[in-house]
C-alpha cells in the first residue's frame, strides 16, 4: 500500500537571523496521523523550524512542503495547519467561545456551523460550561485547554505546538501528558510539537528529532533515541548518562535480533579498565568512543558476591539518596570514577549505606559506545 | 485601616494640600466671581447675579463653543490617524530604538511652544520657506498659508501629536505580539488582525490619547491667536479675551466653568461607553 502524502516535509531547509544560523540544512518528513517531537535546548533552532511550517518565518532556501504543496512562501494565514502558543496567546477582549470560533469566523462559514463545531470541541476538551468566561478568569489549564480547542476546532492539516506544557505546574503537566496524548489519538490529527524536556518528549511523541546548532542530530521513536543515542550529545541531553571515555581494543559482529550493524566490543576505558560493550554505526577498532551507560541499567550486588553480569568492578557507595519509589546512588570505582546508579527500591533489596563496599555489574547491552 | 495604608494614605498629604490651595481655591473664587457682577471699571462687583450665565446660550457664543468643540474633535481624530503609525512603528522597533524614538517625540518639548509656533508663522509666511518654494516651482504670487483654518489646524495637530503618541505607545509597547500571529495563524489577513486584534487592544491608549489632545485643544488660545491672526476664535480665546481685553470677570468664569461642563459631560460620556464595551 502506498503511503500517504506526508504532513510535512522539509527538503534542505536553512534559515539565518544576522549573523546567527538558526536552521542548518534540516531534511524531514513527518508522516499522517504522527505525534513527532522537536526536542532541544533553546537555540537550536527548534522553535524557528516550528515557525517555518506555520508559516510565521520563511526560509531563506529549501522547501516546506504541507500535503505534498510547497508553500515555503505562503503567509500563515493561509496555510492548513494552526498552532497552540506557548503561552496560549489567547485574545483576551474576547470571551472563550469568541476565541474558538475566531477561525471559523476568518474563513466565513455559516455561523449556525461555527456555533455548532464550537460547542462541539469545548465538549471535547471538557470545557462547555465556562464559553461565556473571558480567558483571565480561566486556571492555566483551561487556557491551554482553550488554546487547544481554538486551534483543533479548525481540524487543521497538522497541529502545531510550542512548548505546549512549559507554563503549567508539574503536577498539571504530568497529566496533561495523558491528556494530550489521548486527544492526538482521538482526533487523529498530526501533532507537531517543540519542547527543551526530553522526559516530555519521550512521553508523548510517536517520533522524536533532536536537534543541536540548528541541524537534526538524530531521528527516532522514543525507545531508539534512548536506547541506541548515536551521538554523546544525544546520550547526554535524552535521559541522564554515565559518560566515559575510552577506545576500542576489538569488535566483532553481534547477532541481536533486529539490531542490524550492531557489535560486541571491548573498551579500554580510562578510570575503569576493560569494558563490554555494544557498538553502532560503523565505529572500529582503534576508535575513540564515549561509552554511555544509563544510571539505571547499573547493578548493585555485596562485596563478595558471585557475580552474574558481563562487567564487574568493586566500587565504594559515596552517597545515597533513598526517593521512594528508587534509590539513587553515588559509586566510586576503583580507579576513582564516580558512576551515577539508580534502582528500584523494593523490600527484597537493601539499601546501601555510604562506605559500604559494593559490587558494580552491568551487560555489555546496556553499554553503548558512540563515536566521539 | 491598616497602619500600613493610613502611611500610604499620608504620603498623598503634600498633593492634597497644594491641590486644595491652588487649584481648589481658585476655582471656588471662579465659581464665586461668576455670580457676580462686572463693575463700571472692570472691577467685579459682589451683587449676586446669573446674567453672565444667561449670557452663555448667546447664539454668538453657543457658535463659538461648537466651532471649537469641531475643531477640537478634528484635531483628535488627525492626531489619532497620524500618531497610531508612527506609535505602532516605536513599539515594534528594537528596545534600542524605542528609547531614540521617545526621545525624539520628546525633543519639542525643549523649547517653548510660542518659540514653536513663531518657527511655524516664519515657515508659512508670505515670504517664508514654503512660500518662496512654491514661487519658484509654480510661479505667481504666494499663497496665503497663515492666518487660515488650516494653519491652526496644522499647528494644532504639531502640538498635540506627542500627547496621543505617548499613551498609544505604551499600550502598544504591552502588546503580546503572539495574539496577532495567533490570529493570523486563524486566518485572519494582516489588516483583519488589526483591526480584530491590535486595534481593540490598543483601546486604552487611543482613550487616553483622545483625551488629552481633545481636553487641551479645547483649552488652547495661543495657537488660534498666532497661526489663525484673530479670525479663527476657540473658546479659548473668547475666555482669554473676557478676562484680559475685556475685563468681563464674571463673564470669563461663566464662560470658564461652561467649557469645563462640556468636557465634563463628555469625558463621563466616554467613560460610561468604555465601561459598557
Amino acid at each position: 500500500m502506498p503511503d500517504p502524502a506526508p504532513s510535512v516535509e522539509l527538503k534542505g531547509v536553512f534559515k539565518r537571523f544576522g549573523d546567527v544560523t538558526a536552521v542548518d540544512g534540516v531534511d524531514l518528513t513527518i508522516r499522517k496521523g504522527e505525534f513527532f517531537a522537536l526536542l532541544g535546548s533553546s537555540g537550536c533552532g527548534k522553535t524557528t523550524l516550528l515557525r517555518m511550517i506555520a508559516g510565521f518565518e520563511y526560509p531563506d532556501s529549501g522547501g516546506v512542503l504541507i500535503q505534498g504543496r510547497d508553500v515555503a512562501r505562503v503567509p500563515p494565514n493561509e496555510r492548513p495547519v494552526n498552532m497552540v502558543f506557548q503561552h496560549y496567546a489567547l485574545f483576551p477582549h474576547m470571551t472563550v467561545e469568541d476565541n474558538v470560533a475566531f477561525g471559523l469566523r476568518m474563513k466565513r462559514l455559516p455561523e449556525a456551523e461555527v456555533a455548532e463545531r464550537t460547542a462541539e470541541v469545548l465538549r471535547t476538551v471538557q470545557l462547555g460550561a465556562l464559553s461565556a468566561r473571558y480567558p483571565h478568569q480561566l486556571s492555566g489549564g483551561q487556557q491551554q485547554r482553550v488554546a487547544l480547542a481554538r486551534a483543533l476546532v479548525n481540524r487543521p492539516e497538522v497541529l502545531l505546538l510550542d512548548e505546549p506544557l512549559a507554563a503549567l505546574d508539574e503536577k498539571l503537566r504530568q497529566e496533561m501528558r495523558h491528556e494530550l496524548k489521548a486527544l492526538q489519538v482521538k482526533v487523529g490529527i498530526t501533532f507537531v510539537f517543540v519542547t527543551h524536556d526530553q522526559e516530555e518528549a519521550l512521553a508523548l511523541a510517536d517520533r522524536i528529532a533532536v536537534m543541536r546548532g540548528g541541524r537534526i542530530q538524530q531521528l527516532g521513536t522514543p525507545i531508539e533515541v534512548y536506547e541506541t543515542p548515536t551521538s554523546r550529545f544525544v546520550a547526554d541531553f535524552v535521559g541522564v548518562s554515565n559518560l566515559l571515555e575510552g577506545a576500542v581494543t576489538e569488535a566483532e559482529p553481534l547477532l541481536m535480533e533486529g539490531k542490524g550493524d550492531a557489535r560486541r566490543a571491548l573498551l579500554d576505558v580510562s578510570g575503569v579498565g576493560s569494558v563490554a560493550a555494544t557498538l553502532f554505526n560503523g565505529v572500529k577498532a582503534g576508535d575513540k568512543v564515549t561509552l554511555c551507560l544509563r544510571p539505571e541499567r547499573i547493578h548493585l550486588a555485596s562485596d563478595g558476591a558471585q557475580a552474574e553480569l558481563d562487567n564487574r568492578q568493586p566500587g565504594l557507595v559515596e552517597s545515597t539518596v533513598f526517593l521512594g519509589g528508587e534509590v539513587r546512588y553515588r559509586v566510586r570505582l576503583a580507579e576513582g570514577r564516580e558512576l551515577e546508579v539508580h534502582e528500584t527500591s523494593s523490600p527484597l533489596r537493601p539499601v546501601r549505606r555510604p562506605g559500604e563496599r559494593v559490587l558494580v555489574q552491568w551487560r555489555a547491552e546496556d553499554a553503548r559506545a558512540v563515536a566521539e | 485601616m491598616s497602619v500600613e495604608e493610613s502611611h500610604h494614605r499620608r504620603l498623598g498629604w503634600p498633593a492634597l494640600a497644594w491641590l486644595s490651595a491652588f487649584l481648589g481655591v481658585p476655582m471656588a473664587l471662579i465659581a464665586a466671581v461668576s455670580l457676580a457682577t462686572k463693575g463700571p471699571y472692570g472691577g467685579v462687583e459682589w451683587a449676586f447675579s446669573l446674567g453672565a450665565y444667561g449670557r452663555l446660550f448667546d447664539g454668538l457664543y453657543i457658535g463659538v463653543f461648537s466651532r471649537s468643540l469641531a475643531l477640537a474633535g478634528l484635531n483628535t481624530l488627525l492626531c489619532a490617524v497620524l500618531g497610531f503609525p508612527i506609535a505602532y512603528w516605536m513599539a515594534r522597533s528594537s528596545k534600542r530604538m524605542q528609547g531614540a524614538l521617545v526621545l525624539a517625540v520628546l525633543i519639542p518639548f525643549w523649547t517653548n511652544v510660542l518659540v514653536r509656533l513663531y518657527a511655524w508663522m516664519f515657515i508659512l509666511g508670505r515670504s517664508g520657506p514654503l512660500n518662496s518654494g512654491l514661487v519658484s516651482l509654480h510661479g505667481g504670487e504666494p499663497a496665503e498659508l497663515l492666518f487660515t483654518r488650516g494653519a491652526v489646524v496644522l499647528g494644532l495637530v504639531y502640538e498635540h501629536l506627542p500627547f496621543m503618541i505617548l499613551p498609544l505607545y505604551a499600550t502598544l509597547e504591552k502588546l503580546d505580539w503572539a495574539l496577532v500571529d495567533a490570529a493570523q495563524d486563524l486566518y485572519a489577513t494582516p489588516r483583519q488582525a488589526f483591526f480584530k486584534i491590535t486595534l481593540p487592544l490598543a483601546r486604552p491608549g487611543l482613550t487616553a490619547g483622545a483625551i488629552l489632545v481633545f481636553v487641551w485643544t479645547l483649552g488652547d488660545f495661543v495657537t488660534p491667536d498666532i497661526l489663525g491672526g484673530s479670525k479663527v476664535v476657540m473658546a479659548g480665546n473668547l475666555i482669554h479675551q473676557q478676562y484680559l481685553v475685556l475685563r468681563d470677570w464674571p463673564f470669563g468664569s461663566a464662560l470658564s466653568l461652561g467649557l469645563m461642563a462640556v468636557v465634563g459631560a463628555g469625558l463621563f460620556a466616554a467613560k460610561r461607553q468604555e465601561a459598557a464595551a
